[in-house]
């Protein structure tokens, strides 16, 4: 019987003897993977799944064994389908964890399906019930969409699915968003709107009437605007608690203008309370924080202190104010003071287990160094004195630059919750103490500090640093 | 190969550096039986060289047109074919020679070890894969070693047992 050239060359070059029984044996195990690999793509088929790539995968096998069924001889056959065999194995090996995989997803994609089209459905009854036309037909197109979306996807695809569930995930959570706690949400920013609206039309002077009225038409826009979701922004519920709130303030101001209140808004103006309002309630709901026991009035004036005005405000303390700057804004900022010292007492007190708080400040007066800042003395501040719960913030210019750790007693208070900018000293390198704050801790004018330490910077320091330990003297 | 014995004898001793002393005059009943049997071995293994020289030539014709084994074909050719029966047949080559023209008293003396030889030659030939696809080779070169050299083995053999009782 003639041998084939394989079994010549295998063994007249010392290799070992591919006999046909070995190659039929060889053959019948690949047959045998290859058959569970069909029996899982059939499985996936009958839950009316495909996928391309377990169906690419299986071509490829097929044609490597049409190849390796077809050599010349039988070593090169034998050769060939050791190839295909690892290979088919291995891919049978996967196949049902894979198809399972493929069947459960497929599940869970028609159940958040359904919950997503059901979702749809119970929110469009209270986003009918929205009063503002604009808001409802924004968020009823946005509901549609979403339905659209959900309905669209195939869902038989294998290979997408996961990324489909992903998809669905996201249109159910803004389904949800768009529920029923933002439709009431809205309709009270609207009837709040319209109470604010009548309340304005009584407002003697023509021209604050007007930036009320400005003001109000703002709001409008904000509704529609802050009443759909938009992902680089807080969410919608989040966003119209936060118009709600601020307006719920204008409308106490404009209802009662002896209320505290009322007095913000004669010293600040329409637009600039409800702007400054809308920073702070922003801040706030950030910080899952509210402003008890202060009313949005009293809020509102330390607000203003962490706002633009700190500089004004601080320079009337240090008497440092221009001379330009009227007798009628003296006054004013007199009265924010006021307020803002008052609003501070009425806090609770900082936790003495979150103490200390840090601030920087650079060198104002060249005798600070020598006379104010010394280790052993005492020293009242003239102004606010702003901390940070967890670090400093050096915004000054000047040199030296002195840095406090600050042990608090009494007068701090944590004003987080009323900043205009999130994170001022909220930052903190170790763990957070017991009670620790989350920015500002801000202390009256008039507290006096007692300096425990102070540790001199090196003569070659490039910004040279007092580290100073101070201790409130209550 | 043709029975120069005085040719081969000075093969053995340049090629195997095997001394083979000149061979006794032998009877005339026994030199019959022994030289038809080695003259039936010469002429087998004659035409096993043939056989293997067309093998050879049939194989390098198909490492022409087949680079992907050109070099597995080219060893084949060189040195495979040239050792498809190890060491048996120098061997046994080298014994005959000294066993001459087969008189009786070089018969007792070295028939034994040539006996032994043949012996192992013909198990050999019997397992040996490469006899095997030599004899079944694709290439359609009719070889058949196997038939053609155990006969020739087993009468060379027989005629040694004869003489000396084996």
């Amino acid at each position: 019987m003639s041998v084939t050239f394989g079994r010549f060359v295998k063994v007249m070059s010392g290799g070992i003897v591919i006999t046909d029984a070995l190659l039929v044996k060889r053959r019948e195990k690949t047959d045998a993977a290859l058959a569970v690999l069909e029996a899982q793509m059939a499985r996936l088929a009958a839950a009316n799944l495909k996928s391309k790539v377990l169906d690419d995968d299986l071509a490829v096998l097929k044609k490597a064994y049409a190849d390796a069924a077809s050599a010349g001889d039988t070593q090169q056959s034998y050769v060939k389908f050791e190839y295909v065999q690892i290979n088919v194995e291995a891919a049978a090996a996967e196949a049902p964890a894979k198809v399972d995989g493929f069947i459960e997803q497929a599940k869970a994609f028609e159940k958040l399906r359904a919950e997503v089209i059901a979702g749809v459905g119970l929110s469009l009854i209270p986003i009918g019930k929205i009063k503002a036309p604009a808001l409802k037909d924004k968020l009823s197109k946005e509901l549609a969409e979403i339905k659209r979306s959900a309905e669209s996807f195939a869902g038989d695809d294998a290979d997408e699915l996961e990324i489909a569930i992903g998809k669905l995930k996201r249109l159910l959570a803004r389904t949800k968003a768009t529920g029923v706690r933002r439709a009431e949400t809205a309709n009270e920013v609207s009837a709040s709107i319209l109470e604010c609206r009548a309340r304005a039309e009584g407002i003697a002077d023509a021209e604050e009437k007007k930036q009320a009225m400005a003001v109000l038409d703002d709001y409008e826009d904000k509704l529609v605007e802050y009443g759909s979701e938009d992902a680089d922004k807080m969410p919608a519920s989040e966003r119209l608690t936060q118009l709600a709130k601020s307006l719920g303030a204008f409308e106490m101001a404009l209802s009662s203008p002896a209320s505290a209140e009322g007095e913000m808004l004669k010293l600040m103006g329409s637009e600039r309370f409800n702007s400054c309002a809308r920073t702070m309630y922003a801040s706030a709901i950030k910080l899952g924080a509210n402003h008890k026991p202060l009313s949005p009035g009293e809020a509102l004036s330390i607000n203003v202190y962490m706002g633009q005005e700190y500089k004004s405000m601080n320079a009337l303390n240090f008497g440092t104010l221009d001379a330009s700057v009227t007798a009628q804004q003296r006054a004013r900022l007199a009265a924010l003071n006021d307020r803002c010292r008052a609003a501070l007492a009425k806090l609770p007190e900082y936790p003495a287990t979150a103490w200390p708080t840090y601030r920087f400040e650079r060198a104002w007066n060249p005798t600070q160094v020598t006379d104010q800042y010394v280790q052993g003395k005492n020293f009242k501040v003239a102004s606010f004195w702003s901390t940070g719960a967890g670090c400093g913030l050096d915004l000054g210019e000047g040199s030296p630059r002195f840095h406090f750790t600050v042990f608090g007693v009494k007068a701090g208070k944590d004003v987080a919750a009323m900043a205009a900018f999130l994170g001022e000293g909220g930052q903190t390198r170790d763990k957070p103490r017991p009670g620790q704050g989350k920015g500002e801790v801000l202390f009256p004018p008039g507290t006096e500090f007692h300096i425990n330490t102070r540790v001199d910077p090196a003569a070659d320091e490039f910004l040279p640093t007092y580290e100073m330990t101070v201790k409130e003297i209550p | 190969m043709g029975d120069n014995i005085a040719t081969k004898i000075d093969w053995v001793q340049r090629v195997l550096g095997v001394a083979i002393a000149a061979a006794p005059p032998a009877s005339a009943s026994e030199a019959k039986s022994w030289q038809a049997a080695r003259q039936a071995w010469q002429d087998a293994n004659d035409a096993v060289n043939d056989q293997i020289n067309a093998l050879r030539a049939a194989v390098l014709d198909r490492a022409k047109a087949d680079p992907e084994n050109v070099d597995v074909l080219a060893a084949i050719a060189d040195k495979g074919l040239n050792a498809i029966t190890r060491d048996h047949r120098v061997k046994l080559m080298a014994s005959i020679l000294e066993l001459g023209g087969g008189a009786p008293a070089v018969l007792r003396k070295s028939g034994p070890r040539a006996l032994g030889l043949i012996t192992a030659f013909e198990s050999f030939i019997a397992a040996s894969e490469e006899i095997e696809v030599c004899d079944g080779n694709p290439f359609g070169v009719p070889v058949s070693i196997r038939a053609t050299l155990v006969p020739a083995l087993q009468g060379m053999a027989a005629a040694l047992r004869a003489e000396i009782g084996g």
